[in-house]
């Protein structure tokens, strides 16, 4: 079925990120290796690798938190480069979640989701407010939305930072290993939350080791070795018969 | 069934009993163990509390005789308004009054909202007004005052290198039904009882007292001088030495044998201090007084009676106590007189105030005059005391009177705290939305902020003066303020109700009546009334939109309580006070109201004591606030310029004393530019601190900066914020929130350091006690100043302490990090 979507998008538009031979270093390290990929519009993605590839490196660098040496990356028509207003253009229209939550501790859950819509998309406070609740609705926690983030649990803060990220009515969102954090028992909440964003139709670039989820609602997968794609294909095709060794030996130890 | 029986038997939920929930066991308890526990616990801990108990005791022994038995608090109790406001004009000091009230209001309403206070603050603060109140007052009652021993006669007496004659005459202030009690001070007869007398004396009494101490110090010399000499530990050329000294001391003559101290009866006068009108007379007989002294009785075999003359005063006022020993006596006598404390004098520009010590009884001016020229009074300069003094001693002479002049500013101080409370509890109650988890006292948070820029303003307005503004003038422009209200309400009713635009229509056409009538008469032209039109109504205009915006936030009770308020206030102001001030001017009660300027400029020169202190720091926290944020931020920024200079900048502040900036404000700004040459001293200590703690703050801030992890910047970049919103927006709110105790501590460190303004020449408190320990009338009061001033500055900072720590553990400072 999914395979059905992917198909009638690369029929129907142009690619929303497109990556072409993207390379990155740090100091003499070389992370990113020719990095090639597009993903289309209403595309989920999911990348996964074994730790150190570059999986992060490179979803930080199509909102360009990491600044990439060579190559090209052109994000809804805007290419990434050194002009500021492009950057900031892009990074209006993708949302980011992280491992760590990084919620704004000494603002109040409502606060940290209005933010950036107010200040950024210059919404006014009504409006930016009932956005926030209707969102803190969806990610299940309207009850929370006086406290503080200290105050929430793993799950619920992160709930909360999808919350904030979808506040800014982004067309992308990035997902950096979002449950890697969580104890076991509040991964559930958050993937079903995930879920829920990629059934509205939204594209979706995701860091996970969250294997079933992966194959439950990716398009495609990408696997990162050594900051190379070693293989890309559908969930079934990249599961269930990896062609490159180096993907069967990642899938055989984590399986 | 039968079954084996079950080795390990299984626990299911209904096997085991319910075990109820018990009180913890009482620990053994009391205070011997208690003090088993804490105190002696082992045999180090034993000794170790035994030498700590030791020390203290000793120490606070010896603190407590100095305080009571030896110390001369006069100078507290002469300098206390030079310690507090400096050279601030007399006429003028209301106007420190009313700010610090301003201040204590402040302070009382961010307490309530901040701060839960403990009933043992509480507690404490009511023991302190009501010791301020009680003890004057009982000290008064129960305690009477020391003696007076006051010299008579025409001899001239000998103390040190100047001679002191006994005034003939002395003045005195006393109350209607007030009892003196005069006789022949007895314990006068000879030199070790003299040494002995404990209280006040004049000049010349102090220079027989002298005398006398001098003869015995004289003599414990020879005893020791002759004893080394007898012995045989000198070395030839010690012995020698010694020899000399010891011929060059004579044994002077018993000092009451000297001057014949007490040989001849005393006649006493008292006159009436206006007229000189004789009150009242008596002759103290000598010889009486001897026989009395030794026990002989009467022929009837009565005890013979001391001599003793009662004067009870017949009204309030001054009298003149004149006394003379028989017509060419070559005698001193020597008075015991109960009931004249001494006085102190205050002098104001245009009149003087004199109060007695023990009491507020206070007269102003009609000091006696004898041939044009004023009678000396009992006075505390000149009158000094001599001799350990005892509790009661201390208590009606110090404690007493030294309370009720701290009280007399401090019971205000407390009292407007209370009430800023109140007015906190008050807004409360009135509005009572408390958002969720939140403290109920958390609604009174948003109205601190513009309550302190508020009262910081009309403070240092207050402090520092307007020229050329009449009572008049004050009156409109807070009348204006209040139309300002006014005009919010109006706002509010205006989408309210159908009533609300004639409403605001009137409103708003009084706010242009009001304008034309206050400017129509001073300024000259069209242009003027104009512009102050166009002001007001913009201001009123802003404040009708926010009500128009805001309406819904306020039942309809409380707009049009609002409304009556701003009301009453504005027609107080613009009509009743104008009407009264015009009216008491024309009846001549105070002078016609266009020439008179309130708040005239006091120069910074004239400002001291603690209110300097205050000024200073308060300028210098404000001031170095903002700009140690932008230096902070500076040193961390991507532009290798501002980079190296603010890192210059904050490393070579650091890396000099305060003292140092301080000269360099002094005296390398009028290099710089000598047009700063003219700016005051005050303002220049100002910059000099402003720069220094700018610099401290800066690295404060940095260190904060550090602390916010570097995930919070990319969540907001990511989220698409520019780096200035998330500076103000992010990382700057918590690096601040990090480094709160820290900028805390920084500021009361600041608040110890403005003492150093002393060394270039400003009377803040230190400067002050400085200054006033140099005058020749305090010389040797050293201790008691410093120890004065050691209080207040303790008193300050730990209020700031305690305040920070308050509000840190109402969480209102603290880092929410995650959970
Ligand atoms: N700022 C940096 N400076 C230098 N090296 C870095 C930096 N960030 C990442 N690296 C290195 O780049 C490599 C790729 O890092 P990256 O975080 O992209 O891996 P990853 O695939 O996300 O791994 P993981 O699954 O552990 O998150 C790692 O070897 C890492 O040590
Ligand atoms: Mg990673």
């Amino acid at each position: 079925m999914s395979d059905v979507t992917h198909s009638e998008n690369t029929a129907s538009a142009e690619p929303i990120i497109i990556c072409r031979k993207v390379n990155k270093w740090f100091g003499e390290f070389h992370v990113l290796r020719d990095v090639t990929v597009d993903v289309m519009p209403r595309e989920v993605v999911v990348v996964i690798g074994p730790s150190g590839s570059g999986k992060s490196t490179f979803i930080r660098c199509i909102n360009r938190l990491e600044e990439h040496q060579e190559g090209e990356i052109i994000v809804d028509n805007i290419t990434m480069g050194h002009d500021i207003r492009n950057i900031a253009a892009i990074r209006r229209e993708i949302g980011m979640v992280f491992q760590q939550f990084n919620l704004f501790p000494h603002l109040t859950v409502l606060n940290n989701v209005m933010l950036a819509p107010m200040n950024v998309r210059r919404w006014s406070k009504e409006k930016a407010e009932q956005k926030a609740r209707e969102l803190l609705d969806r990610v299940g926690i309207p009850e929370q939305a006086e406290k503080y983030p200290g105050q929430l649990s793993g799950g619920q803060q992160q709930r909360v930072a999808i919350a904030r990220a979808l506040a800014m009515e982004p067309k992308i969102m990035l997902f950096d290993e979002p449950t890697s954090a969580l104890d076991p028992e509040m991964v559930k909440e958050v993937l079903d939350v995930m879920k829920e964003v990629t059934s509205s139709g939204m594209t979706m670039v995701c860091v996970t080791h969250e294997m079933g989820f992966a194959r439950e609602v990716a398009d495609r997968i990408l696997f990162f070795d050594q900051g190379r794609i070693v293989e890309t294909g559908t969930p079934e095709q990249l599961f269930d018969n990896p062609q490159h060794p180096r993907t069967k030996l990642f899938l055989s130890q984590i399986l | 069934m039968t079954t084996a029986p079950d080795l390990f038997p299984r626990t299911t939920g209904t096997v085991y009993e319910e075990i109820p929930a018990r009180p913890a066991p009482m620990l053994v308890s009391g205070p011997l163990a208690w003090m088993r526990e804490n105190l002696f616990k082992s045999r180090f801990d034993t000794v170790l509390t035994i030498v700590t108990t030791i020390l203290l005791v000793v120490f606070t022994l010896a603190l407590a005789n100095w305080v009571i038995a030896q110390a001369n608090w006069l100078v507290i109790t002469r300098n206390l308004r030079l310690l507090m406001v400096g050279l601030f004009p007399i006429d003028q000091v209301w106007r420190v009054n009313l700010a610090v009230l301003f201040v204590a209001f402040a302070l009382g309403y961010s307490i309530y909202a901040y701060i839960r206070v403990s009933r043992f603050v509480q507690a404490a603060l009511i023991g302190l007004v009501l010791t301020m109140m009680v003890v004057p007052a009982a000290s008064a009652l129960l305690f009477s005052t020391p003696p007076s021993f006051l010299a008579v006669g025409a001899v001239e007496v000998q103390s040190g290198t100047i001679s002191e004659l006994p005034q003939p005459r002395a003045a005195f202030l006393a109350r209607q039904g007030d009892t003196v009690r005069f006789e022949i001070a007895l314990d006068a007869l000879n030199d070790t009882d003299l040494v002995g007398m404990s209280g006040f004396m004049d000049r010349a009494a102090s220079g027989v007292y002298n005398a006398a101490r001098a003869r015995f110090r004289t003599e414990a010399e020879i005893a020791r001088l002759d004893a080394l000499l007898a012995g045989d530990t000198l070395t030839e050329r010690q012995r020698a030495a010694a020899q000399d000294s010891r011929d060059g001391l004579s044994m002077p003559e018993e000092t009451t044998a000297t001057y014949q101290v007490n040989t001849e009866s005393i006649s006493i006068r008292i006159l009436d201090g206006a007229t000189l009108a004789q009150v009242s007379s008596a002759v103290l007989d000598i010889a009486q007084a001897r026989d009395a002294q030794a026990g002989e009785r009467t022929n009837s075999g009565q005890p013979i009676e001391y001599p003793v003359y009662e004067f009870v005063a017949p009204a309030d006022g001054w009298y003149v106590l004149e006394k003379s020993l028989p017509e060419g006596s070559e005698t001193v006598g020597i008075l015991d007189v109960r009931g004249i404390p001494p006085i102190l004098e205050r002098n104001f520009t245009g009149y003087n105030e004199y109060v007695r010590i023990t009491d507020d009884f206070t007269v102003v001016g009609g000091r006696p005059m004898f041939e044009d020229s004023q009678i000396p009074f009992i006075s505390m300069t000149d009158n000094l005391y001599r001799g350990e003094r005892s509790l009661p001693d201390y208590m009606s002479l110090f404690a007493g009177p030294i309370l009720a002049l701290l009280g007399r500013g401090l019971i205000p101080f407390i009292g407007l705290l209370a009430v800023g409370y109140g007015a906190g509890y008050a807004l409360v109650q009135l509005r009572p939305r408390a958002p969720r988890n939140q403290s109920a006292h958390a609604p009174a948070r948003a109205l601190v902020g513009p309550l302190w820029a508020v009262v910081l303003t009309l403070f240092f307005v207050l402090i520092y003066g307007v020229n050329g503004y009449s009572t008049l003038d004050f009156a409109f422009m807070f009348a204006s303020f209040a139309w300002v209200g006014w005009m919010f309400f109006a706002g509010i009713t205006l989408n309210r109700a159908s009533w609300g635009r004639p409403l605001f229509a009137s409103v708003a056409l009084t706010g242009i009546a009001q304008v034309v009538l206050l400017h129509g008469d001073t300024s000259d032209n069209v242009s003027g009334i104009l512009l102050g039109s166009l002001v007001w109504m913009t201001i009123g205009l802003l404040a009708a939109r926010q009500g128009y915006i805001n309406s819904q936030r306020f039942s309809f009770r409380e707009s049009v309580i609002g409304f009556g308020v701003s009301s009453l206030i504005w027609l107080a102001l613009f009509l009743i006070v104008p009407l009264l001030l015009n009216a008491a001017s024309s009846l001549g009660l105070i002078p016609a109201l266009a020439q008179e300027n309130v708040i005239g400029i006091v120069e910074t020169r004239r400002w001291g004591g603690l209110l300097l202190t205050m000024v200073l720091t308060v300028v210098a926290i404000l001031a170095s606030f903002p700009l140690g944020v932008l230096l902070a931020l500076g040193r961390r920024s991507s532009l290798p310029l501002v980079r190296v200079v603010c890192t210059l900048f904050i490393e070579l502040v650091r890396g000099v004393p305060l003292i140092t900036v301080l000269f360099m404000a002094q005296l390398l700004v009028p290099l710089i530019n000598p047009g700063l040459a003219n700016v005051e001293n005050a303002i220049r200590a100002m910059v000099g601190l402003t720069l220094f703690s700018a610099a401290y703050l800066a690295e404060n801030v940095r260190g904060g900066l550090q602390s916010v992890p570097p995930g919070q910047d990319e969540a907001a970049r990511a989220l698409g914020m520019g780096s200035i919103q998330i500076t103000l927006f992010i990382t700057l709110p918590q690096a601040l929130r990090a480094v709160i105790p820290a900028l805390v501590g920084q500021c009361i460190a600041l608040f110890k350091d403005t003492s150093l303004v002393a060394l270039v020449g400003l009377l803040d408190l230190t400067g002050m006690a400085k200054s006033i320990t140099a005058q020749s009338e305090f010389v040797g009061t050293q201790s008691e100043t410093y120890v004065y001033i050691t209080v207040v500055y303790f008193i300050v900072s730990y209020f700031m302490a305690f305040i920070s720590r308050r509000i840190e553990a109402s969480g209102s400072g603290a880092v929410r990090r995650f959970g």
